[in-house]
């Protein structure tokens, strides 16, 4: 005699074994991540140690591929779901029941009907069974352990630590990311630097539309006397000008203005720049530069600084040439550190600019030191 | 709806059959002593209606086990004594003249064998010739016999318990596979422990204890018991796993478990899959359980398997036994995932 299964015993079933197969999924979860945690911890300590002995490596794409076979653990568990009736064999192992469990889950959502007496029965076992198989299990509260899992950890750590240093050789793709990343925060107050720059180009306009005629190779051994002197003029302006402004500012604020360092930090900087040369940019004016410099490649941004033309000046080729690399600067705001550039050894701004930005600071700083 | 009372009856109908399984197996117990396991194997294959081949050395009680049970369940035994110039008619019976007095009327009759019995013990059947042997391979699957054209049906139920002995090997004619692989279980009796010995002085030194078996069970509780064993829930998972256990033993296929592809020439046939839920069935009720668990396949594997499987060359010639070779393949077996050969 064919009956059909009680409603009530399918949903008791049903309510106790889905979250069973919750935890079943997500124990396996843990088992695969347990399972990849040496192989994760192997490929991060190697990475960390690559980039801080060997060679210098991108931190994203390392830190990926440390974490690949996390990753890998992730999906696989991901697509790994039980089924009712895996969750119901796991029960029924965990708890020593003879495949009870099992077998009434099996007839509830199996391919044939469970119709017969003893298949009801059988049901009807099932369902009576479960308030004492949740007591069990409620009281089989034992979690296993993974084992080596903070050993693991531990390695996985200091490998990312090894990450996060510098790495001991950099490469030209590394300069290229430090010129994209780290740089930006420093070369920024460059303004008042840029504004010295406008100040040589204004007056080497003035001093063109004087002498029209005049060749840049005729005139510069009668302009290099006057080099010297005007530079220094120029410097000292510039120096005085940041002075105010980083004044104004502490004034003002005291606190950080649009992202840039606070006043108190700009006037320190400002003073440690007394002595150097005043360099930069102004990063979204760039008109061309008619300029009959044949180093000038890139146009000089103006600044909306107003400053009054003193006397005629000559522009040093050199600083032109310098002033135009740092055009092909980055457009984000900066802050140089002059201090790196006054040292003369090359090891502070090494790293930081291209091969040909290096060469054309050592060709400034050369000259400078040349005048000198 | 599901009405207590029939669930109660299920459950009644359960308990009863367990009941009367212990039962069974004690009364067996007290006279075949310290050889447990046999005689609920033995049980099994009764209630499953298959038969039997017990296999053991002389004096160990084959014969005695035999006759207790019959007795024990009411039924009809015969015994046939296996010799190498035993005939199949002397087994399943011949057509003899009959004359009636007058001598006016002369017909042909069957004259019914000693097969004609519920149960039958076969002794020694390894003595008789194949062509003897061969008489009974119809009997035990078809349960009939024909003679001379006419098919005359056997006593239901009807079993077939032949013992032989495995050491004298001179005279012997070793049962062919088919012969084999129609017997559901084969049962190998050991020598018991010193304290079963000393039972057994105790209670059958001077009686036989077989002789004194009166019935706990009838022919037709028995018929019960067997019909109601149909009734256990074999899922589709438990099906798949005795499949897998079978398919496991056939040394060719790809999946094959290794120990197979190195000892087993050729594997077990579909009929033993057939023996192996069949025999899961009776184990699970009577533990008291409407449902077969992997436990019960595991339980009853080795015998049903022992003989349907033959070793290659190199394994008989390294005297290893099909026991050795069986039960590692059930151990790999069970640590299997979902006990699936994939």
């Amino acid at each position: 005699m064919a009956k059909p299964i009680a409603p009530e015993i399918v949903k008791t079933i049903d309510d106790f074994i889905r979250p069973l197969r919750t935890a079943l999924w997500l124990e396996r979860f843990r088992q695969r991540l347990a399972s990849c945690l040496p192989f994760f911890a192997v490929i991060t300590i190697l990475i960390g140690l690559v980039h801080l002995f060997l060679q210098s490596l991108l931190p994203l794409p390392a830190a990926i591929l440390a974490c690949s076979p996390v990753l890998l653990a992730i999906i696989q568990a991901a697509r790994d779901r039980p089924t009712m009736l895996e969750a119901a064999r796991c029960v029924d192992a965990r708890i020593d029941n003879n495949s009870l469990l099992s077998t009434g889950v099996e007839l509830i959502h199996g391919r044939r009907s469970a119709d017969s007496p003893f298949a009801i029965y059988v049901l009807r076992q099932t369902a009576d069974s479960i308030p004492y198989w949740q007591r069990r299990i409620r009281r089989d509260t034992r979690r296993p352990t993974t084992p080596y899992f903070w050993s693991h950890m531990l390695i996985a750590s200091l490998g990312f630590f090894f990450l996060l240093q510098p790495g001991a050789v950099k490469g030209p793709a590394d300069s290229a990311a430090e010129l994209d990343w780290e740089p930006v925060t420093e070369i920024t107050p460059s303004r008042h630097q840029a504004s010295l720059f406008d100040e040589i180009e204004k007056r080497r306009v003035g001093r063109q539309s004087e002498n029209p005629f005049s060749s840049n190779e005729a005139d510069f051994s009668n302009k290099a006397g006057n080099t010297q002197k005007a530079a220094g003029e120029i410097e000292e302006k510039a120096n005085v000008m940041l002075m105010a402004e980083t004044k104004n500012l502490t004034q003002l604020t005291g606190q950080n203005i649009g992202g840039q360092p606070n006043g108190r930090r700009l006037e320190a900087t400002a003073r440690r720049r007394q002595g150097d040369n005043g360099i930069g940019r102004e990063p979204d004016n760039n008109p061309s530069y008619p300029g009959d410099d044949k180093e000038m490649t890139a146009p000089i941004n103006l600044t909306e600084i107003p400053l009054t033309p003193g006397k005629t000046t000559y522009g040093d080729s050199a600083v032109d040439a310098f002033a135009a690399s740092l055009m092909t600067l980055p457009k984000s705001p900066v802050d140089v550190d002059i201090s790196t550039f006054s040292s003369g050894s090359g090891s502070g701004y090494a790293n930081r600019f291209s091969p040909a930005q290096q060469q054309y600071i050592k060709d400034y700083m050369n000259k400078l030191q040349a005048r000198k | 709806m599901n009405s207590p009372e029939t669930l109660t009856d299920i459950h009644d109908r359960i308990v009863s059959f367990q009941k009367d399984f212990v039962r069974l197996h004690n009364n067996l117990a007290r006279v075949l002593i310290g050889q447990d396991e046999i005689i609920e194997k033995l049980i099994i294959a009764l209630l499953a209606e298959g038969h039997t081949l017990l296999e053991g050395l002389p004096g160990l009680g084959k014969t005695h086990l035999v006759k207790a049970l019959a007795g024990n369940i009411g039924v009809s035994l015969s015994r046939i004594q296996c010799t190498p110039d035993l005939m199949p008619g002397d087994i399943t019976g011949s057509e003899i003249l009959l004359k009636s007095v007058d001598d006016e009327h002369v017909r042909i009759d069957f004259r019914r064998g000693p097969i004609f019995a519920s149960m039958l013990l076969v002794d020694e059947i390894n003595r008789t010739t194949p062509k003897t042997q061969s008489a009974l391979l119809e009997a035990m699957q078809e349960k009939q016999v024909t003679c001379a054209g006419t098919s005359h049906p056997l006593p239901q139920p009807f079993w077939v318990i032949a013992t032989q002995n495995p050491i004298e090997l001179e005279g012997t004619f070793p049962l062919p596979e088919a012969q084999l692989d129609r017997f559901l279980i084969k049962l190998q009796i050991n020598y018991p422990s010193a304290d079963a010995l000393l039972d057994m002085i105790d209670c059958s030194l001077d009686d036989e204890p077989a002789n004194h078996a009166v019935a706990i069970l009838s022919g037709g509780r028995v018929m019960e018991m067997i019909q109601e064993a149909k009734n256990v829930v074999l899922t589709d998972f438990i099906k798949n796993a005795a499949i897998s256990l079978i398919l496991a033993t056939h040394s060719e296929r790809a999946n094959a478990d290794k120990t197979a592809q190195h000892h087993i020439r050729y594997g077990a046939s579909p009929r033993g899959l057939q023996a192996l839920l069949k025999t899961a069935r009776i184990k699970a009720l009577s533990d008291g359980r409407a449902h077969v668990a992997i436990d019960d396949l595991e339980a009853v594997a080795l015998p049903v398997l022992r003989h349907r499987i033959m070793l290659n060359m190199e394994s008989e010639l390294d005297n290893i036994a099909a026991d050795d070779v069986l039960q590692q393949i059930i151990q790999s077996w069970r640590n299997k995932p979902n006990n699936l050969y994939t």
